[in-house]
């Protein structure tokens, strides 16, 4: 009789039985609800080939990273199957370089201490812990993969103790650890001909800027619009980089936006003022686009976020096609 | 399962077309989008789709408790029957937009209806 290694439980099963049934019988009280496939909430996650036939149902950026319906699986030999929630593992990190990037946003490298093979995609982000106690969300800003170590863009928070750290006490060698990665803000290279919309406030640029990375050198062939916003020009943080990165790609196009107002000094920045959210609605209505086609990033301010993820959906755009990532912030 | 309600309206299929109609109605309503809103909208999606398996007489496990549990926080802010009736339109207008044929919309609203009790918490 073949084994279900239930997050490293052993579970014999009948050939024939689903995953989901056999964690039924041997009561491990899984959740689930329709066991037709069509509600999801039994999800699992697994690396065995022996999963695909399972996975019709599911979002393909949870596919690429296992997940699959357990009710819709009967597989026939030993499989390893996991829930989503069980990756409490925490790996040990150090500070590889910092770099201040404004006042109040502060760039850290994070390198792993030993050989650990952590898969982590642009636009997930990690939770960070220091001094043992302290421990907050960051999203990533680079491909970790492909650059061998994990960039993060922190945001000076009044009284915030992680913010402070990276701040005050972060130096390069510095110890931390990390958990994760989470979300599934990810770009696929099957998104390739796709429109992409990104839109961020402040440091919700980080997971954008990855994404965009990733896209461009994977050459994105459909057009890609980012629209940063702040109320201050200094919050246009990575704004020389993104307008070079503009003049030498011919599908990306920068869209810096300030809600406060903008100093007649910034007059040749082509700077639109208002709202990152209200100016991207108007400029994606003005050119009559197909919000169906789009494939929309959002990440920042929760309220920016909850605001455009219902108008793009309300003017068409498919709601699997919408990622968001409201970044909440702890203020302490 | 044969010739049930939820085979003869389209199944899962039908839920899938339906269910953006549906959530859009609602979220357009200025009436009732405040009940709807949600920073999560996927997961509120998913529990319009759980409704509409239900509706369509699909697989589900929706039951009284469950559905009056959901509701009585959105009770105490004031819900009522004519939040509950405005909803009732939107399905009913999905429905006819879907060209589901009258005898089967008929028996979808059917079901709809009767969790009125559960729903407005009485």
């Amino acid at each position: 009789m073949p084994n279900i290694y239930f997050n490293s439980q052993k579970i014999p099963f009948k050939v024939g039985q689903s995953i989901l049934d056999a964690l039924i019988e041997f009561d491990f009280k899984p959740v689930y609800s329709c066991k037709k496939g069509v509600c999801q909430t039994c999800m699992l996650k697994s690396d065995s080939s022996q999963i695909t036939q399972s996975q019709m149902e599911v979002k393909d950026t949870l596919k690429v990273q296992g997940y699959f319906l357990p009710c819709q699986c009967y597989p026939d030999s030993d499989i390893s199957v996991i829930s989503p929630c069980s990756e409490d593992i925490t790996y040990d990190m150090q500070v590889s370089d910092k770099k201040l990037l404004t006042q109040d946003i502060v760039q850290l490298k994070l390198v792993f201490t030993s050989d650990n093979r952590v898969f982590i995609r642009a636009g997930q982000f990690i939770n960070l812990k220091v001094q043992n106690d302290i421990l907050r969300s960051y999203s990533v800003a680079n491909t970790p993969e492909k650059d061998g170590y994990i960039e993060l863009h922190i945001q000076k928070v009044p009284d915030g103790k992680m913010s402070a750290w990276c701040f005050e006490h972060a130096n390069i060698g510095s110890a931390l650890s990390m958990i994760g990665p989470f979300g599934k803000c990810i770009y696929l290279s099957d998104f390739k001909n796709d429109d992409l919309v990104l839109i961020g406030t402040g440091t919700g640029l980080a997971p954008l800027i990855g994404i965009i990375n990733q896209a461009l050198s994977n050459k994105h062939k459909g057009k890609i619009t980012l629209f940063h916003g702040s109320r201050h020009f200094n919050g246009l943080y990575l704004h020389q980089t993104l307008k070079k990165l503009a003049d030498t790609h011919e599908n990306f196009y920068y869209k810096p936006c300030l809600s406060g107002e903008i100093p007649q000094t910034l007059a040749d920045e082509n700077i639109n003022n208002g709202r990152v959210n209200k100016v991207a609605m108007m400029q994606l209505n003005k050119q009559k686009g197909d919000y169906k086609n789009i494939r929309f990033y959002l990440c920042g301010h929760p309220e920016m976020v909850k605001n455009m993820q219902k108008m793009a959906y309300l003017s068409g755009a498919i709601l699997s096609k919408i990622n968001a990532d409201p970044f909440e912030y702890t203020a302490y | 399962m044969s010739n049930s309600l939820f085979d003869s309206i389209g199944g899962k299929d039908a839920v899938n077309a339906a269910v953006d109609l549906f959530y859009r109605k609602v979220l357009m309503d200025e009436s009732i989008s405040h009940y709807f809103e949600s920073v999560d909208m996927e997961a509120q999606r998913d529990k319009q789709k759980s409704f509409l398996t239900f509706a369509f007489g699909g697989p589900n496990n929706y039951t009284g408790q469950s559905l009056r549990e959901a509701h009585a926080p959105l009770v105490s802010k004031g819900l009522n029957e004519n939040h509950f009736t405005a909803v009732a339109g939107h399905l009913q207008s999905t429905l006819d937009e879907l060209g589901v044929p009258e005898d089967l919309s008929s028996q979808v609203m059917g079901i709809a209806a009767g969790t009125i009790n559960d729903v407005l918490n009485r």
